[in-house]
């Protein structure tokens, strides 16, 4: 049962109460009385209700629950998971003290005094340590930080209190930490965390004892199941006085461990039980040298398998809404949704806006181009999903611990593993997350090589690429998907081993993560971060790729020019055909007059599309920026197609079925096609010839087309110069791997 | 060659190219021009306006 416990306010315990983490409450703690108080009045010497809510520091031990424990609090949902380090930054959310409803106006504001701001901060072992998150939790105490936006609007200021949480079935280690605070004189709660694990393993702390030892509020709890949080309000609505810090702790290693002693005499020690048992044993497999690589390749395998078996459908799906219905889902479609949706939101615009610039700007401009985006949402989505209960599982850890074998020979510690990982679905927050790599030179190793890895956005060039390469051989075509990811990680680790030999030379750190218990996954949890990610991912189509396409079309819809003689010839011939044929006798030579008529008709269309194209200011751009890429094989139109998706690499498809394909199409197959049949300028030479297309997929493997990315580069590795130099790197490797691909494909025949 | 100026619907989709051009170039630019990134306010952790990256001083 949830209970509070502190000490009685007595004579003595109320000296050890108003002077926490004073040699006095150490040495008086042991023989002070203990009660047990679920929601007691606040005891004299404790902070009165100040102007604004009190703040309070969320502390602890990496991977103790702090984040699910501050979700739960604070009803807010950040991102939780059972590997340590997953909070990187700092994050404030409003919690409700124990009597905030009896005493607060439900139609006002809560008044101060029965909320609190709550500040989840990184996890960290110790507050000494020299490590980025130890240095912010350090100016968090200090009041040296401050908090940008949210509900404590940025104010500076040392917090009120200091919410430990700890894990009950680790206690030794993680008072270690609440010895520090108290060694500071910080006024301090523990809140014992995973007591539900620690009472499964027969392994239980004593709050009382451990209250009592500490000389502080002790709050057994269940972050994940919500077991004893409303004594932990109570308990946070009833603070300790600061104190001010006059003493240290001799040896706050030995005191945590007699602490903990204390707290768990007479129950059996937590390395015997049997839950240590079974994680040890499967430990052995998932962490050894040989057995741990097979069952994480054979785990990443099953991650990538399922990845791509299941996205297909949702994202025929959301093609068929913007593009056209695709067949299976007419099929059961009523006719009316059928024939609304027939042509997509892209056809049902132009059937709802008058034909002119507007129609052909939303419908090719908007929906065209976020719809070339956006089909690659569930993709990302169930990446995130599948990867969040990895994380939850507590496998992860091994995985970075199996993946530090494989990567230290390149200079990169187990701790990129996550990163690089991340960096499939997106290098964005794979970026972020390595802030989670302890060493500063590794860090920055990891962040400037984590954009080789294939990201979604690469995705759709590869299909496209890889299509038009080996359309009909699909063992072939799935083995250069996989050759596709190889050579973009071969990239990533041969430049992080470049870049640790040179420019960020220096000592690798051993590695040291620990090893979460297993639990089974939350399927809320991971819910939770895939629908965060999912907005990140429509947030970013819905503005940088949805303006970046409404340029795009700018660009490439003026100026206006006159219709090629070419164009004009085939509607003459056209027009004179149609009016031979209505004196024509038969019935069949008039339908096969019309037929070709309207095909003539289509192909001068296509010809005026093409010639505008050419002559828009996108065209001159790309005949400007030809000669550049004339050694890969390029012409003008690719050209635009690859400056273009400089911004974001997903926008080359979009683009060349603009340049190709034409405003009217709409099915992908119809795409393809026109894509695989169009010509240069000569009207006989293919663009797309197989070392073309080799060029081409080589090149968006490498190359960064990535203009978010370099942004969260210069933020996270500390300055532009960082990303001017992964741009400049990523691009040479790029362009001299296009030009060897280039080349050798032409020596082969290609 | 022509940009068809009378036609209103060109200065439309043109206002919007614009403004969308304004905004990518918005997350390009050092703060202060076009309102760029750097003045946003995050809900991260500075330290008197900067990250944190130094020891303690006790």
């Amino acid at each position: 049962m949830a209970q509070r416990v502190h000490p009685i306010p007595s004579s003595a315990a109320l000296a050890t109460f108003r002077h926490l983490g004073d040699p006095v409450i150490e040495s008086s703690a042991h023989d002070a009385p203990i009660a047990v108080t679920p929601s007691g009045p606040p005891a004299a010497g404790h902070t009165p209700p100040p102007l604004s809510p009190p703040r309070i520091a969320l502390l602890g031990n990496p991977n103790t629950g702090k984040t699910t424990l501050f979700n739960r609090l604070s009803g807010l949902r950040h991102k939780t998971s059972n590997f340590p380090g997953t909070t990187l930054e700092a994050r404030l959310g409003r919690v409700k003290l124990a009597d905030a409803a009896a005493a607060t106006d439900p139609a006002g504001p809560p008044a101060h005094g029965h909320v609190a701001d709550l500040i989840d901060l990184p996890g960290i072992y110790s507050l000494d340590l020299d490590q980025p998150e130890a240095i912010l939790c350090r100016d968090v105490l200090a009041g040296r930080a401050r908090v940008g936006g949210g509900a404590g609007g940025g104010r500076a200021a040392p917090p009120e209190a200091v919410l430990i949480v700890v894990d009950a079935t680790n206690l030794g280690r993680n008072l270690v930490l609440v010895g520090e605070c108290l060694r500071e004189g910080l006024p301090t709660v523990v809140a014992l965390n995973m007591i539900d694990l620690a009472r499964r393993a027969r392994a239980e702390p004593d709050a009382r004892a451990l209250a009592e030892s500490l000389g502080c509020p002790v709050v057994p709890c269940g972050a994940r199941s919500g077991e004893g949080l409303d004594a932990l309000r109570h308990a946070l609505a009833d603070l300790p006085a600061r104190t001010e810090p006059r003493r240290t702790i001799p040896d706050l290693r030995a005191w945590a461990f007699e602490a903990a002693s204390r707290a768990v005499a007479g129950r059996p020690p937590t390395t015997t039980t049997a839950g240590r048992t079974f994680t040890d044993r499967v430990d052995h497999v998932v962490t050894h040298p040989l057995m741990g690589a097979v069952v994480f390749a054979l785990v990443m395998g099953g991650l990538f398998f399922t990845l791509f078996k299941l996205a297909r459908y949702p994202m025929d799906a959301i093609d068929g809404l913007f593009a056209g219905n695709p067949g299976w889902a007419a099929a059961w479609q009523p006719d009316w949704l059928a024939h609304a949706l027939g042509a997509g939101l892209t056809g049902l615009t132009r059937q709802l806006l008058p034909a002119g610039l507007l129609a052909d700007f939303v419908a090719d401009g908007v929906i065209a181009g976020v719809g070339a985006t956006v089909i690659f949402l569930p993709q990302i989505c169930l990446l995130f999903f599948l990867i969040s209960l990895l994380e939850d599982t507590g496998y992860l850890a091994r995985g970075a611990f199996v993946m530090d074998r494989l990567l230290r020979p390149f200079g990169l510690p187990g701790h990129a593993f996550v990163p690089l990982l991340s960096s499939h679905a997106c290098a964005l927050p794979g970026i972020i997350s390595a802030r989670g790599v302890p060493d500063a030179r590794e860090r920055l190793t990891t962040i400037l090589v984590a954009p080789f890895t294939t990201c979604s956005a690469r995705i759709p060039v590869y299909v496209m690429l890889i299509t038009l390469l080996f359309g009909h051989r699909p063992t072939l075509a799935a083995l250069a998907f996989v050759g596709c990811y190889a050579l973009g990680i071969l990239a990533a680790v041969g430049s992080a081993a470049l870049a640790r030999g040179t420019i960020l030379r220096g000592r690798s750190r051993p590695m040291a993560l620990e090893l979460p218990t297993y639990k089974i996954p939350s399927l809320r949890t991971a819910l939770l971060t895939t629908w965060d990610r999912a907005l990140v991912f429509l947030r970013s189509a819905g503005t940088n790729i949805l303006a970046i396409c409404i340029v795009l079309w700018w660009l490439g819809s003026f100026p206006h020019v006159a219709p090629p003689a070419r164009a004009d010839q085939l509607r003459a011939d056209a027009q004179a055909l149609v009016e031979r044929s209505a004196v024509a006798e038969s019935p069949d030579a008039v339908s096969d007059a019309y037929t070709l008529a309207q095909a003539m008709n289509a192909e001068a269309d296509h010809v005026e599309r093409a010639h505008a194209k050419s002559s828009s200011f996108l065209g001159m751009m790309g005949r400007a920026a030809q000669p550049v890429f004339a050694p890969l094989g390029y012409d003008w139109q690719l050209t635009i197609g690859v400056l273009s998706s400089f911004a974001a690499r997903e926008v080359f498809v979009s683009t060349m079925s603009i340049v190709f394909a034409g405003e009217e199409d709409s099915s992908r197959d119809g795409v393809f096609q026109k894509i695989s049949a169009a010509t240069r300028d000569d009207g006989t030479t293919p663009v797309f010839t197989p070392a073309v297309c080799w060029s081409l997929l080589i090149y968006y493997i490498l190359a960064m087309q990535c203009l978010p990315t370099l942004a969260v580069t210069a933020r996270e590795a500390g300055g532009i110069r960082w990303a001017l130099l992964q741009l400049a790197w990523m691009s040479l490797v790029a362009y001299a791997a296009a030009f060897v691909a280039y080349r050798l494909a032409l020596a082969l025949g290609a | 060659m022509r940009v068809p100026i009378e036609d209103w619907q060109f200065w439309t989709t043109t206002l919007a190219a614009i403004l969308a051009a304004a905004y990518v170039a918005r997350g390009l630019l050092p703060g202060g021009i076009l309102g760029g990134r750097a003045n946003q306010t995050r809900a991260t952790l500075t330290v008197e306006g900067k990250k944190p990256g130094r020891p303690l001083a006790r």
